[in-house]
């Protein structure tokens, strides 16, 4: 069960998501899209073929087993009993959705309240790893939670809050799960990879703080239906949710702006329900959330995997820096060390339209006046889903949503100077393409500590002016904007965590010694059009998926 | 407490409402009076009010905003760009999230803000439909059917608009593309000022036709820079409208193009034109926006010059008439505009 979720809740959305999930596919199939049959026989085709290939499977001789059986089952049966099989698949996935509950820790995490890194160490706790670190990293320090605070816990207490945050790295959930518990607010419950469970250090609270199980190797169109359903129900329930609307971490290291509409749709999905059942604080608030690290624990591997395979994610990376224990212990007490911030931005909330929302919970028109959201989605004097309709509302959302993590991003001193960096790089070598200058078979290698300063000084005014205009955030060495303090800052950095530099400084020269983490870093900048005046054209496509040529 | 747990809902009525006095709104007018609907019609000129009461049967004109808006299933706007701003505010308090807002304008606001922007930016309303098209209003006349193009985001506008049309003879296409159906429309009447142009200086039909082209291939790299699709361009509400139409938008442009020609200020025709030349603000805003991203438009490039600067119209188009035209693909890459698609590997 998940954590935050009263037992009795539990089992009603699971008895929920089933009779939805069948009367939607009987719907479908009244409307001439696939009959029972064929949503079985998907189910079987998917499950089989996942279960093939994924031979370290625990479960995989019971799955294999129920499957058949299904199979076995379908064969010349009605109508009714190919209901039922589709009703069983639907709960069977429900069930390992929701995972597994225990009580007796959710207890004891609850109860003490101690901060989750803390917990989180202690979970590993490993003595060997504590004699290692004899101080443990105060996370309360490196953690800056500041935006619409106040907002944010306001609108918890009017309706379901949704939160969707930026997604760089696996450390994210934790810093978020931290800071909701210094704002006191109880856990968000969010879905996770079903590898982060089985990790030695997050493992733990995926099981017992608030995370249900997305099993991203499951391509059965079922099992995507049952997990938005599982999702538009613990909203209906008034559970307070996050969702990573990127989909995935930023491979690039950009700002992502393709946005998973799907699961962004289960807000108006789960609205609309409450206006039907005449649910009190029906109301659906999505708020922005950003994450600005100036170092990032998977920046290598993240990076590997965009140049790899641009355009198409991997989505599954199991071996990543993340499940390390060492690893990340060690990149968590150098960054501390340097006294360096992790921001954690909230924004401004909308409605599931992408309408402004004020403090008091209305949603505002353009001219912010409140007004009632109602009628956008009344016809005939009722309340009604229009799948094509709820569509085009929520891409409005999607479209709001990235406008916001562009004016809510903190940029840091290894931002700009990667940004910078790979600025110079460019001009220097304006006949390479980007993977050539990226495959370091550029012409012109290092550039010289002046022209980096004259980069960075040029990007740090352009950047002040977009500040100033509400549409970045600064971190506070870009905010001061010396360009000598923002090189230093950002080289400092660099220094301390990537087994091979981005960026290394050898006298008044600077080389970039690792190109893939220089563009990673540089691409935290993508978006703003900054590369105007430098007369570069972006690096990467508009949806920040792949390089431009 | 939060409004939406407090109000009523109140139901929507079956009535249309028209905004504007001018001759599109009439026509709208006409053609909806003969349908179930109650129709309430609005201009904001008493004179316009008055006038309407006269030349319209079978609709109720109303004195107020308001009371002709207020929970209509349809509000169709008719007015001019340089109105829009205007009525768009006021509709802001007045329109509920289920009405539907359907508008002919064919201009753009200040920065080449295309309409539904304008709407969007003073008023909640999402359910936004565009008219486009030939309309070719005087075809009614003659007892024949008229052609209209709908463009909705919304499946369920387009739908609605086909529902409410029923039983007149007005045949309803639909589009999702609302960005691409407006643009056409801002470029006909663009290009209706050039072939003007060209008629008044008797450079002949050749000339008419490339410049026409012309149009449309400039159509086409704004509509990929604003987001449209370019098959819009080649559809009811490109093609189909570039063709000069006996209609008063067409003959106000090419009038005005006349006077040009003859030497008169611009201010005076303007002063002169009866109703308004969308046409030459448009140039003036396309032009600016061409600079601003380094757009290739020479055509209204052209227009601008001859519009703003002084430039003899016969040296102007003749220019134009010179250049190599560019459509489709080529034009888009000499604007930067097609995405290369290589990919990293490449």
């Amino acid at each position: 069960m998940v954590a935050g979720m009263r037992q009795e809740d539990q089992a009603r959305i699971l008895t929920e998501v089933q009779s939805r999930i069948l009367q939607s596919v009987c719907a479908g199939a009244d409307r001439g899209g696939p009959q029972l049959d064929e949503v079985l026989a998907d189910s079987i085709f998917h499950e089989k073929r996942r279960l093939k290939e994924q031979k370290d499977s625990r479960s995989r001789r019971d799955e294999l087993e129920f499957y058949y059986a299904v199979q076995k089952k379908m064969q010349r049966a009605s109508d009714k009993v190919h209901g039922d099989l589709v009703g069983k698949i639907a709960r069977r996935y429900g069930r390992e959705i929701a995972g597994n509950f225990n009580e007796r820790i959710y207890q004891t995490v609850t109860k003490t309240g101690a901060p989750a890194m803390g917990l989180l160490l202690n979970a590993v706790s490993p003595k060997r790893l504590l004699r290692r670190f004899p101080e443990l990293p105060t996370v309360d320090d490196a953690v800056v939670i500041q935006g619409e605070i106040e907002q944010l816990r306001r609108l918890h207490e009017k309706g379901t809050v949704i939160l969707v945050p930026t997604h760089v790295s696996n450390l994210d959930s934790i810093i978020i799960g931290f800071a909701l518990y210094k704002l006191g607010l109880p856990p968000f419950i969010y879905g996770a990879g079903l590898n982060l469970f089985d990790n030695p250090l997050v493992g733990f609270f995926m099981h017992n703080l608030g995370a249900y199980t997305v099993d991203r190797r499951k391509t059965d169109p079922l099992y995507k239906r049952v997990l938005k359903e599982y999702a538009t129900l613990t909203l209906e329930h008034d559970y307070d949710n996050i969702f990573f609307p990127g989909g995935t971490r930023s491979r690039s290291g950009a700002i992502e702006t393709r946005l998973k509409l799907g699961l962004l749709g289960t807000g108006m999905k789960a609205y609309i329900n409450n206006l039907r059942r005449k649910k009190p604080g029906s109301n659906i608030y999505i708020v922005p959330a950003t994450l600005s690290f100036q170092l990032v624990l998977e920046a290598e591997t993240l990076i590997d995997d965009f140049l790899k395979d641009v355009g198409k994610a991997r989505y599954i990376i199991t071996d990543d820096e993340f499940s390390k224990p060492t690893r990340v212990l060690d990149f968590m007490q150098q960054v501390f060390s340097l006294d360096s911030k992790i921001y954690f931005t909230i924004g401004r909330a909308y409605d599931p339209f992408g309408n402004d929302v004020d403090d008091e919970g209305n949603s505002l028109d353009p001219q912010g006046r409140p007004f009632d959201i109602r009628y956008n989605v009344l016809k005939n004097g009722e309340f009604v889903h229009d799948s094509q309709r709820d569509a085009e509302y929520t891409r409005h959302l999607g479209t709001r949503l990235s406008e916001a993590y562009l004016k809510d991003n903190v940029v840091q001193a290894t931002h700009v100077t990667a940004h910078a960096m790979f600025n110079e790089l460019r001009k220097q070598n304006p006949k390479a393409d980007l993977m050539r200058l990226l495959r370091s078979g550029s012409h012109s290698e290092d550039v010289d500590m002046r022209t980096l300063y004259k980069e960075v000084d040029r990007l740090v005014k352009e950047l002040k002016g977009l500040h100033d205009r509400g549409g970045i955030r600064l971190g506070p060495v870009v905010q001061r904007g010396l360009a000598d303090e923002v090189v230093q800052d950002g080289l400092q950095h660099f220094d301390i965590y990537h087994a091979e530099k981005a960026l290394t400084r050898r006298g008044d020269r600077v080389f970039p010694t690792d190109r893939a983490l220089l563009f990673y870093y540089s691409n935290r900048l993508e978006g703003y059009r900054m590369h105007r005046e430098a007369s570069l054209l972006p690096a990467l496509t508009e949806d920040h998926r792949a390089l431009r040529a | 407490m939060i409004l939406t747990d407090a109000e009523e809902l109140t139901p929507l009525d079956d009535a249309v409402a028209i905004i504007g006095g001018g001759s599109f709104a009439r026509a709208v007018g006409r053609v909806l009076s003969h349908t179930p609907a109650d129709v309430r019609m609005w201009a904001r000129r008493k004179a316009a009010r008055t006038h309407l009461k006269k030349s319209i049967q079978n609709v109720t004109v109303v004195d107020d905003l308001e009371e002709a808006v207020h929970r209509a299933r349809l509000v169709v706007i008719g007015v001019s760009a340089a109105g829009l701003n205007d009525v768009a505010s006021q509709l802001g308090p007045i329109l509920k999230g289920d009405q539907v807002l359907l508008h002919g304008v064919r201009g753009v606001g200040e920065d080449f803000v295309l309409p539904h922007d304008v709407i969007c930016r003073h008023t909640a309303a999402r359910k936004i439909a565009v008219l486009g098209g030939p309309l070719y209003f005087d075809e009614l006349k003659h007892g024949r059917p008229l052609v209209a193009l709908v463009a909705s985001k919304f499946r369920s506008v387009v739908d609605e608009i086909k529902a409410l049309t029923q039983g007149t003879p007005v045949k309803v296409h639909g589009s999702h593309d609302v960005t691409g159906v407006e643009l056409a429309g801002v470029m006909s009447n663009i290009t209706h000022l050039a072939t003007g142009l060209s008629n008044a200086l008797k450079f002949g039909e050749t000339a008419r036709g490339v410049l026409a082209t012309h149009g449309l291939s400039e159509a086409q790299i704004l509509g990929v820079h604003l987001g449209a699709q370019l098959s819009t361009f080649s559809g009811l509400a490109g093609i189909a409208d570039l063709i000069p139409r006996p209609i008063k938008a067409t003959a106000r442009h090419h009038h005005l193009a006349k006077g040009l020609v003859d030497n008169v200020e611009l201010d005076k025709l303007l002063d002169k034109a009866d109703g308004s030349v969308e046409g030459v603000n448009s140039v003036r805003e396309a032009a600016e926006l061409a600079r601003k991203h380094k757009l290739t438009l020479p055509l209204i490039n052209a227009l601008d010059e001859v519009l703003f600067h002084g430039r003899p119209p016969a040296e102007a188009i003749e220019e134009v008439l010179q250049l190599d035209l560019m459509l489709g693909q080529e034009a888009l890459r000499s604007s930067q505009l097609l995405p290369s698609g290589v990919s990293a590997r490449g």
